[in-house]
């Protein structure tokens, strides 16, 4: 059914788009920081590419939570049912948000670090670690994904 | 490990105290203990910082001046010629900077100048002499009243940009005032010579700049310089940390140093005739921490230093977590082709490299080679080869590896929690015996309540035959356990306080461990997202190249290489990171970690 594969789009839209958007955000925000402290010190710029590259990942889970569902599950054809395509929705719903929020304010925790390294204070490996946190829900949410593909694949 | 320290107490006549105190430098093997109280020479010790800042920022702005292409010769380093070059430095840019005033007020002028061409100032002075007076105006083209030209004998110099530049002729009339217009100030020299003073000044600028890139050859002395100066910090630093005792008389040093120098220092010490006293130390003193572990788990000390350095009295974990760091980067990364790649491009490096490389930077690399090739074995598992399913091969070899080997993404996903109730639970063990090692045995009582309780549910969930769950055998195995929980979790105390500890172990227990069981799914969700992102642009490289003979495969390797090279930096960063959170978060959380404890940092 033609509105039963569109309702799981929408949801594949949502999960893409929104956690696209979030990793987008994130690297921004951290980015402009590390523009912002390489002016104060030199040679920190590799600490900086990595703080800024870790919010980039959320992103790529939504990318990988649609491929999933496009060719692991293989749940987006024409013959989808009105439950497959409700559940697929809700998966990128979930992740979708996660992901997005999860990625801004993880940048927010790297710009901080990259603010304190641009003050002097050698604080890399407590950003790294710090930072990871808020990115385990983004992965909780690609899991439920994985499990909600996982019960309703074909 | 953590390296066994000795205290070593000194005591010196503070005539030959200097003298003394060189010799430990040139020892380099104590690390001094520096005391809190604020010496009365610090004033010495701020004009050092003070110095080596200033010597800091030279280095930087001259570090500038050396390109690649010209390579300076570099002169033979002079520390008293290093001091000094802060001082040229400054002498130079405050030079360049008047300069460079001259030279803006120059431009402005000439640019002011440029309509009215080039005429010699001196000319209009004559004419004024002679009662003709010159006025120079600039107004818009459509308020440029023709009837001047007679009235004032105006004559336009220039029209641009619809402005009229006009000159008026009078005698004495002020034309300003009467024409309701503002004078147009022309300086008192003409075009051509305000444009030799630009170009000499141009090229004294220049010149400046030259003068600071022939600093840079001293580079050499600089670096000296900051040399000396770090030393002498570090001397005074370690001075201040002296007390006097015995009207001054006498001064008092404390030191560090590990167990396994004692000899070598004692011998010198004694050859230097120096009064010293070494004993172990005491519960109560901050000891320095120098790490001591087999070749294996020394790679992962790095690692281990992001967070904290273990207290002196407590278990180090680094070997402890090396292995699992090791299996988590692997199944984070899980591509037996990017473990390919790390091990290769670490092992050409350390190779080519050879002579090259610091041992901070060779001991990096290894690590990187035990990781790529851990790597490679997990990957095994899932069978990715740079996003290729290795096992859809037909070969019977890789057929009979994927019976054996083979784990699908339901069981990655409960190998990861699986192997995050094992680093846990093997946490909790090492919390009984860092318990055991800082305040005896019977504090970890009620860890081991709690770790034969979890094992029991585990052997009792798993093989419900030998151990049914709730059985006889199984009560009579919680009852101790439970025991101990509630009634052994601080002793000394009443067993109410007792109990009410338990209930609030038993419920952050309860709450903590399902999110650190749970935090262990990453393993699986970054190493399945890393492969999905492989495997995605190899189709990409297979569907977007066109249907060329020679076009398509250079635009196939060309997306392949650069979608991998992304692929490849974003994974190794995730499986970096979060295996170095589970490391800091869930094991050293179960397993008690405080750390705390300060680098061991010889004087020298």
């Amino acid at each position: 059914m033609e509105t039963n594969l569109f309702i799981a789009y929408i949801g594949i839209a949502i999960m893409l788009a929104l956690t696209g958007i979030g990793s987008a955000y994130g690297v921004t925000i951290v980015g402009n920081a590390a523009i912002g402290a390489a002016k104060k010190v030199d040679g920190k710029f590799g600490n900086f590419l990595v703080l800024t590259a870790l919010p980039g990942t959320q992103g790529l889970y939504g990318f990988a939570g649609y491929f999933m569902f496009q060719n692991i599950f293989g749940v987006l054809t024409p013959e989808i049912t009105f439950f497959q395509a409700m559940a697929t929705l809700a998966a990128g719903l979930a992740l979708g948000f996660v992901g997005w929020l999860s990625a801004i304010r993880q940048g927010q925790v790297c710009a901080n670090g990259v603010v304190s390294i641009g003050q002097g204070h050698d604080a890399f490996g407590n950003t790294l670690i710090l930072a990871v946190f808020p990115e385990l829900y983004a992965i909780v949410a690609l899991a439920a994904a994985f499990l909600i593909g996982s019960a309703i694949a074909v | 490990m953590v390296a066994k320290m000795k205290k070593f107490l000194f005591l010196a006549y503070h005539k030959d105290y200097d003298s003394f105190l060189h010799d430990l430098r040139d020892l380099g093997l104590i690390h001094v203990a520096e005391t809190d109280r604020t010496a009365e020479d610090s004033d010495e010790l701020n004009e050092f910082i003070v110095g080596f800042k200033q010597l800091r920022e030279a280095q930087k702005i001259l570090n500038r001046q050396i390109d690649k292409k010209s390579e300076i010769p570099q002169n033979e380093p002079d520390i008293e010629l290093g001091k000094k070059i802060p001082y040229k430095i400054e002498h130079i840019q405050n030079e360049k900077a008047l300069l460079n005033q001259q030279l803006q007020v120059s431009i402005k002028e000439r640019d002011a100048l440029q309509p009215w061409g080039d005429f010699d100032p001196e000319n209009i002075e004559r004419l004024k002499r002679a009662g003709y007076k010159l006025d120079f105006f600039i107004v818009p083209d459509n308020q440029y009243n023709p009837e001047w030209e007679q009235t004032y004998d105006a004559v336009i110099v220039k029209k641009e940009a619809s402005r009229t530049y006009f000159v008026t002729v009078t005698k004495n009339a002020e034309v300003a005032d009467e024409l309701n217009l503002e004078l147009v100030k022309i300086p008192e020299v003409s075009l051509n010579q305000l444009n030799d003073l630009i170009a000499s000044l141009r090229e004294k600028i220049r010149h400046q700049d030259e003068k600071l890139k022939e600093l840079a050859a001293d580079l050499p002395s600089l670096n000296a310089a900051m040399k000396d100066f770090e030393q002498r910090i570090n001397f005074t630093k370690v001075r201040q940390s002296t007390t006097s005792v015995a009207d001054n008389k006498l001064m008092l040093l404390q030191g560090w140093a590990p167990v396994d120098n004692e000899k070598e220092i004692s011998d010198y010490l004694e050859s230097r005739a120096v009064y010293f006293e070494a004993s172990d130390p005491t519960p109560e003193d901050n000891v320095p921490i120098k790490f001591k572990n087999n070749k294996f788990a020394r790679l992962f000390e790095p690692i281990a230093e992001l967070y904290m350095l273990p207290k002196y009295n407590e278990i180090d974990l680094t070997p402890y977590f090396a292995p699992f760091y090791m299996v988590f980067f692997g199944l984070s990364l899980g591509d037996i082709g990017y473990g390919l790649f790390l091990l290769l491009i670490a092992s050409a490096a350390k190779i080519l490299q050879r002579n090259k490389l610091s041992n901070t930077m060779k001991a990096i690399l290894s690590l990187v080679q035990v990781l790529g090739a851990s790597t490679m074995a997990t990957g095994l598992l899932t069978g990715g080869f740079f996003g290729f399913a290795l096992y859809d091969l037909d070969w019977p070899i890789v057929q009979a590896l994927k019976e054996k080997v083979f784990f699908d993404n339901n069981k990655m996903f409960m190998l990861s929690l699986v192997l995050g109730v094992i680093q846990i639970l093997f946490g909790m063990i090492m919390k009984i015996f860092n318990r055991t090692k800082q305040q005896g045995f019977k504090y970890s009582l009620s860890t081991i309540g709690w770790v034969v309780l979890l094992i029991s549910f585990i052997v009792s969930a798993l093989l419900p035959d030998v151990l049914p769950m709730f059985g006889t055998i199984h009560l009579i195995i919680l009852a101790p356990a439970a025991l101990l929980i509630y009634f052994y979790n601080m002793p000394g105390k009443n067993p109410l306080i007792n109990l009410g500890a338990g209930l609030w172990d038993t419920y952050n227990m309860a709450t903590g461990l399902l999110g650190d069981i749970l935090s262990y799914v990453r393993l699986f969700a970054l190493g399945l997202s890393g492969g999905i992102l492989a495997s995605v642009f190899n189709s990409l490289a297979a569907g977007m190249s066109p249907d060329n003979a020679i076009v398509k495969p250079i635009v196939y390797v060309l997306i392949f290489l650069i979608g991998h090279a992304i692929n490849i930096f974003m994974n190794t960063l995730g499986a970096i990171v979060h295996p170095v959170r589970l490391t800091f978060v869930e094991f050293y959380k179960n397993s008690e970690f405080e750390g705390g404890g300060k680098k061991y940092n010889p004087f020298k």
